[in-house]
């Protein structure tokens, strides 16, 4: 087989790759409803993961604010310098 | 500790406890109340709603609980019984250290940007409240391993990680590809969990001297707490020669079969890639962020298991033969992996074999004695990969579910955000300078060239090598994915503002980009053994605060740059054909790494030859035997019958005869010889 990477598409048909893919499972069922984008829930998870970069944020500064602390409280065995 | 300790602390077990809730709440609520909750909109959002919030709550009190553990230094354990028979004490509950606690941040806050991201990417499913339900149940199990006091908890928690994977993999269940790779999984899984489980109770046996006395059972068996922990159990058992060097590299081996499985690790990774049959959601957060990294988190917990114990006081990292293990069986997948992932073409499956590349890594990193580049690792690698498979699920999104990257190209313009966080996320990943994994693996590959184990020629050249393919296969998705003139035959769906499908993507950019500067420092750049940030609050206490090896970094600088630079030819410019040169010159070579190794087909060979095998015996049995032995008795009623049939020949008198005898047979036998004696 050729390297199809970037030329000569082959169209046939591939077991493995037919059917992929988000939701396909969806359709065809009579009591099932979808969420709209207007459902208002979109907006307010954009705001949560606003709220995960503020956290990670904080978690960040913390590991800045008292790594020297804990280099103290923990200190690793220096290594000798001729192994440099 | 009693009163002083923090209330946050106390009351860490909500972390783990609210996912689980969540989780059962919106499993059993359709069988309880159908009308009220089944396919209704009302319902699913709420279904989110709660999974969102639990997993937004852990996030924020991990944080807290981070700064308290930075603040104090100390752990904190709490636990109750569990399983008590005797002097056999199981424990469960929470142990909070500073590995717990950045493990705690990186779960919650993937799982949390996961569960945004699947609310736009699922919301046309119909199962999209037992997605979520799912997504609870495996963040509380993975928050569960991650704050195990012990083997054992840990143990039940892998399990748990491991069904709920299974779930997942098999969501979309009516697929065929789907029920094979679940199915897949489970099975590899057993395989390797089956070794983790000898190798634990391997382990319970040789040091059950130390745990039978009383005062060592605080935080019960085989325990990671305080003084009574694996670390001075081993102590104890090497002191006393109830545990020889030998047996515990053994063990060690054993247990490792666990995190082979679980991390994919050769030759146990076949499951992973056919795992991306799951929902992309669910590759990015449980196959590449978080549970496949539950082996290399096992590893780093019960890290006093692979030391080299020759002396009894002192164990070092130099010189263990099972941290050798598991940094070759490490480095060899991750060079395989990469190789393999030079020619996939489907997006999810090529990121699938870069996770098994760097989960090599991560091993290598630990295996080499540098605990905190294999963590530090796991810490990027978490975001970076996250975001990635994130990527190329809002690239399946736009292309309306096609996922083969020959049917791509150009998407550039339409998925604006998507391309630029799938850039970060490849100049991460392929150790771009000051981006985040250019740290976390230089760190790697800087202590595989100082390490001093067998073949240790070999494996520090191999990781720079691999570096450099890795820069290759991530830019050839790149450029395959988003340059050059598109060629599907659908329209992309274009993304015009930031929504919950790309959102999560931004948010994860960052850390992609800056959260290498956690393990930066100056001082060890500048050739003075220091360590960083990151290495402040998680390395293990023998290892060398190492000093940045210049002439590594730029070797693997380098190889990042020439896998690039051939990337950018062959796949953006094709100024350079050597792709297809090799693809027919040396079919063979091209054919060895698309079809990946013929490892699947190894074991489906061998598999059949088992079978045949076993068929081939059951048939010589059948035949000589069980019908021999039929047929015996067959000859046996043949013969009875034909001695028989003399007496049945419808002549009276010789039945009279017969019954005459009968009658003088019974007089015999019930009254003797002699009638009325």
């Amino acid at each position: 087989m050729a390297d199809p990477s970037h030329h000569a598409v082959s169209h046939e048909p591939d077991e493995t790759h037919d059917d992929h893919g988000h939701g396909h499972g969806a359709h065809g069922s009579p009591s099932f409803e979808t969420i709209p984008e207007d459902s208002g829930a979109d907006g307010v998870l954009n705001l949560a993961a606003w709220l995960a970069f503020v956290v990670l944020l904080a978690f960040s500064t913390i590991m800045f604010t008292y790594a020297g602390h804990a280099a103290e409280a923990n200190p690793a065995q220096p290594a000798p310098q001729e192994a440099r | 500790m009693g009163a002083s300790i923090s209330p946050l602390l106390q009351g860490a077990y909500w972390i783990v406890l609210l996912p689980f809730l969540v989780g059962a709440f919106i499993i059993l609520t359709p069988f309880l109340f159908p009308k009220l909750s089944r396919d209704t909109r009302g319902w699913k959002l709420l279904s989110m709603a709660l999974s969102v919030s639990a997993v937004g709550w852990g996030l924020i009190q991990s944080v807290f609980v981070f700064l308290e553990i930075a603040k104090s230094q100390v752990p904190y354990v709490a636990d109750v019984p569990w399983f008590v028979s005797g002097s056999f004490t199981l424990n469960m509950g929470l142990l909070l250290d500073n590995l717990t606690a950045v493990m705690l941040i990186v779960v919650t806050a993937v799982s949390f940007l996961v569960q945004i991201y699947t609310h736009a990417y699922m919301r046309d499913d119909a199962g999209y409240s037992r997605f979520y339900a799912y997504l609870s149940l495996f963040t509380g199990s993975m928050l569960g391993l991650v704050v195990a006091t012990n083997l054992f908890q840990m143990f039940f928690f892998w399990e748990l990680v491991g069904v709920c994977s299974y779930f997942l993999i098999g969501f979309w269940f009516y697929k065929p590809s789907a029920a094979y790779a679940c199915f897949k999984a489970f099975v590899v899984n057993r395989i390797g969990d089956f070794g983790f489980l000898i190798g634990i109770l391997l382990l319970l046996f040789a040091t059950w001297g130390f745990w039978s006395q009383p005062t060592n059972l605080t935080h019960g068996l085989l325990s990671f707490a305080g003084n009574v922990d694996i670390y001075h159990a081993i102590a104890w058992a090497r002191s006393n020669n109830t545990l020889t060097v030998g047996a515990l590299t053994l063990l060690a081996c054993l247990m490792f079969m666990g995190p082979m499985a679980k991390s994919a690790q050769m030759p146990l990774h076949v499951w992973l890639p056919d795992a991306m049959e799951g929902p992309t959601p669910i590759s990015a957060l449980i196959h590449a962020a978080t549970m496949v990294a539950a082996g290399v988190y096992m590893v780093a917990r019960a890290y006093p298991i692979w030391l080299n114990w020759e002396s009894a006081t002192n164990p070092v990292t130099a010189g263990s033969m099972s941290l050798a293990f598991v940094a070759w069986i490490g480095g060899f997948t991750a060079f395989m992996a990469a190789t393999i992932a030079l020619t996939q073409v489907d997006i999810k499956r090529a990121l699938a074999w870069s996770t098994v590349s760097q989960l090599g890594y991560m091993f290598v990193g630990l295996g080499v004695g540098s605990y905190t580049g294999g963590m530090f690792h796991l810490f990027t690698h978490a975001f970076f990969k996250a975001m990635l498979f994130l990527c190329s699920g809002a690239v399946i999104h736009a292309l309306h579910g096609q996922q083969d990257m020959r049917f791509m190209g150009g998407l550039n313009k339409d998925c604006k955000f998507t391309h630029f966080a799938f850039l970060m996320g490849c100049l991460a990943i392929s150790g771009c300078p000051f981006f985040s994994g250019f740290f976390s693996k230089d760190e790697i590959i800087g202590s595989s060239f100082s390490w001093t184990g067998p073949g240790h020629e070999i494996l520090g050249p191999l990781m720079v090598f691999t570096a450099g393919m890795t820069a290759f296969y991530m830019f050839r998705m790149y450029f395959m994915t988003f340059w050059n003139d598109y060629r599907g035959d659908v329209h992309p769906h274009a993304e015009g503002k930031l929504t919950p499908l790309t959102m999560p993507l931004m948010v994860l950019a960052i850390p992609s980009i800056f959260a290498g500067w956690l393990g930066f420092s100056l001082q060890s750049f500048q050739g003075v053994g220091a360590e960083s940030p990151f290495g402040a609050f998680v390395h293990w206490p023998t290892n060398p605060a190492e000093a940045a090896n210049w002439p590594v970094m730029i070797c693997s600088v380098a190889a990042s740059l020439i896998g690039f630079a051939l990337a950018f030819a062959m796949y953006k410019t094709r100024s350079l054909k050597l792709n297809e040169a090799i693809a027919t010159g040396m079919p063979w070579l091209y054919q060895f790494s698309f079809n990946r190794w013929y490892w699947d087909d190894l074991y489906h060979g061998a598999a059949e030859f088992l079978i045949m095998i076993f068929r081939g015996f059951w048939t010589l049995i059948d035949s000589f035997v069980i019908d021999n032995v039929v047929n015996l008795f067959a000859q046996i009623a043949k013969a009875i019958g034909g001695l028989l049939r003399y007496s049945e020949n419808g002549r009276g008198q010789i039945y009279a005869l017969v019954i005459f005898a009968c009658v003088a047979i019974i007089c015999v036998v019930v009254y003797g010889f002699v009638p009325g004696g």
